[in-house]
């Protein structure tokens, strides 16, 4: 089939029913939590990734798709209705978002927030199309050995770059991820592993349930301390929707560069959307005739950061779907989805299921083009009703289907035990700063790094040698060193020059 | 800086479970043994190393050193100001200055002064508990509206709320149970015949 047939029938998946069904619930669930702040499109997809269950792979990872890019999009509304960001991707989108609404410009942001999601979402998710060639010819020289020490580089990078804590701490969080999915039958040899003998340890833990488990009960276990509603009273919601269509047709330039900005850091296993809105923002900035203008209700300031948050979703799919690498929470959910659907990320996207790959992207970009509608024809109307929503409503509704969600994995009591137990420990780690992404990480990489460990050591008879053995390989191991040490290493360095210069 | 008391749990739950799982490594066949030393090791010596770090000499002790101030994603400010004639926009607290603040609305549990937010964060974390066992005794189905019942009642939530909520979990896993049949009907109780 050529690639014009497969983009095809893909196109013909996605349009059918129930599939667009799920696409668009996808959004408007994705919507609604990624605007309500400390809720967030990781917990909505963390919930309904058990629920997907008895769903097609297509509806199933075309639902979760379309929760991380709606709540991508709703983050933004809190941010310029009440200056608190959905989540960190909209973070930067205060900066002018919330001064445009106290100048009386609300539905200008609003609208300008929706047609640059909208737009740089499309846009990058199109160029994605034409950048499948080259990134099935780079997938397929991965062999076992390459996709284990990715899958360590993978960890690395989010232990470092994800959070700005020591890098010990994100090995330690990541390590024990993988450490912990050791219980049960190890995958080369049929030997159970760490039981007791119990029969309902033999399947191992459940990723599933861990992912729940830390970002959905320990996340509720968080908003419990904070409580209440962020406001109880209507915001003023003013303005000019043809006022801000106008602003955003002014600032296209700025935001298809703020759209692939957004792209390539959300490549990058650990940048994320955060990092990608803040980048945007800041070259937007630095590259303005009038920067004094950005802080007080600059519109630009709002193409940036929302085109860069909608831009870094086509890029954290890249080594997703290439080399089952998430760099992100929701991207590793995404991966749990492929997984739970008998999906492996590599080579085998861009051959066998092709068909699957275009249709996650053309999913994406429908998907856009609803943001787009809710956000100009809905969300101008009643943004402000979402930031009133008590989270104490919020919390013991999302506890019900996190646990309901768990123990349809398996009718495994053990899921349940999971899920509570890694909660609490999610709510630890995320008071002393470690990564709880680099645990869930590892926790899902835990079986493909072990797997293609042992495959790479029985493939040489002279075992791990064979990580040293091909240029790819020593530039990966290269690469594994320079992110766990390159701060130390840079630290070392400005105090010797620091010394020598005194 | 002295650990904290949370974390030093952490790092030694870590620590014990790597250190468990490391040596019962030896009782598997070598192959299967292999991952899991390898990742207890890598956890074993992080762990010593942070609960060590205060006592490492000092290019160690930076290296091991957190910049951060603990997680920032889910903090807010506390919402706008009424009235748009006001001028300036509230400065939005720091995650610091949001846990002190949490921290300092304060109450008294058998005599004992706590953080609020702590005492709210445990009250949850119990009722989930209670949530799990009630599951495993009488079902989920039953146990779910009494779990929401109680959070509710503890937040305080309006009457209408406190009866709506339960309902709606009451029906939230009633469907589940209809459409995908999941067993969640009976528990332990049921096949004891206590019930």
């Amino acid at each position: 089939m050529t690639s014009v047939d497969v983009f095809v029938e893909a196109a013909g998946i996605v349009f059918s029913w129930p599939v667009i069904g799920y696409l668009m619930l996808g959004i408007v669930i994705g919507m609604v939590l990624g605007a309500i702040p400390g809720v967030g499109g990781v917990i909505g997809m963390a919930i309904v990734l058990p629920l997907t269950l008895h769903l097609t792979g297509y509806e199933a990872n075309i639902l979760l798709i379309s929760i991380y890019s709606g709540a991508m999009y709703g983050a933004c509304i809190s941010s310029i209705l009440i200056n608190v960001p959905g989540s960190a991707a909209a973070a930067a989108t205060t900066f002018d978002g919330y001064p445009m609404t106290r100048n009386g410009r609300a539905i200008d942001a609003l609208t300008i927030s929706a047609t640059s999601s909208a737009l740089g979402g499309a846009l990058t998710m199109i160029s994605l199309f034409f950048l499948v060639p080259f990134l099935s010819q780079i997938v397929m020289m991965f062999g076992s050995p390459q996709v284990f020490l990715l899958a360590f580089l993978g960890i690395a990078m989010i232990a470092v770059i994800a959070r700005r804590a020591s890098t010990i701490k994100g090995i330690v969080s990541g390590a024990f991820g993988l450490l912990i999915m050791t219980i049960g039958v190890a995958p080369a040899v049929p030997v159970p592993r760490y039981t007791f003998n119990q029969i309902l340890l033999f399947d191992g833990l459940s990723y599933v349930a861990i992912l729940i488990g830390m970002f959905a009960i320990g996340e509720m276990i968080v908003l419990a301390g904070e409580g209440g509603s962020i406001v109880s009273s209507a915001v003023d919601v003013r303005g000019s929707l043809r006022d801000g269509l106008r602003n955003v047709y002014e600032g296209k330039i700025l935001m298809i560069k703020s759209a692939f900005i957004g792209m390539m850091i959300g490549a990058v296993p650990g940048a994320g959307a955060s990092a990608s809105n803040f980048f945007a923002y800041s070259e937007a900035m630095r590259s303005a005739h009038n920067p004094d203008s950005f802080g007080r209700g600059d519109p630009r300031g709002v193409i940036a950061a929302e085109a860069a948050n909608n831009g870094t979703v086509a890029g954290s799919v890249i080594p997703t779907i290439a080399f089952g690498i998430p760099g992100s929470a929701s991207t590793a959910i995404l991966l749990g989805g492929f997984l739970m659907h008998g999906l492996q990320p590599g080579p085998d996207m861009f051959n066998e299921h092709l068909t699957f790959t275009y249709a996650l992207f053309i999913a994406l970009l429908f998907g856009n083009a609803i943001i787009l509608i809710i956000g100009l024809l809905v969300v101008t109307r009643i943004g402000d009703v979402l930031t009133r929503i008590d989270t104490d409503i919020i919390i013991p509704l999302v506890t019900v289907f996190s646990m309901i969600g768990a123990f349809l994995l398996r009718v495994n009591w053990v899921d349940i035990i999971t899920i509570f137990v890694f909660g609490v420990i999610a709510y630890y780690m995320k008071k002393h700063n470690y990564s709880i992404i680099a645990m869930v990480l590892g926790a899902v990489l835990a079986g493909i790094a072990e797997t293609n460990l042992h495959r790479s050591l029985r493939l040489d008879e002279r075992g791990a040698m064979i990580f040293f053995m091909d240029p790819l390989s020593l530039l990966l191991i290269f690469l594994i060193i320079v992110v766990l040490f390159g701060d130390f290493i840079k630290l070392k360095t400005e105090r010797i020059v620091s010394e020598y210069r005194s | 800086m002295a650990l904290a008391r949370g974390e030093q749990g952490l790092l030694i739950f870590f620590l014990v479970t790597a250190l468990y799982m490391f040596v019962e490594s030896f009782e598997f066949q070598e192959t299967a043994a292999f991952f899991p030393r390898l990742t207890s090791t890598l956890v074993i010596v992080g762990s010593v190393l942070l609960l060590l770090r205060e006592y490492l000499p000092e290019p160690l002790g930076t290296f091991l050193a957190d910049d951060g101030d603990g997680e920032q994603e889910n903090r807010r400010s506390r919402g706008p100001v009424d009235g748009a004639e006001d001028e300036e926009a509230p400065a939005e607290p720091s995650a610091a200055e949001t846990e002190e603040k949490d921290d300092v609305q304060q109450t008294t549990i058998f005599g004992r002064d706590v953080p609020i937010a702590g005492v709210n964060r445990g009250v949850l974390t119990v009722l989930v508990a209670v949530y799990i066992a009630l599951s495993y005794l009488i079902g989920m189905l039953w146990a779910t509206p009494v779990f929401v019942l109680g959070y509710a009642a503890y937040a305080r939530l309006p009457v209408y709320l406190t009866v709506a909520l339960p309902i709606i979990g009451f029906a939230i896993a009633y469907v589940f149970m209809g459409f995908v049949y999941l067993p969640i009907d009976s528990g332990v109780l049921h096949d004891w015949g206590w019930i």
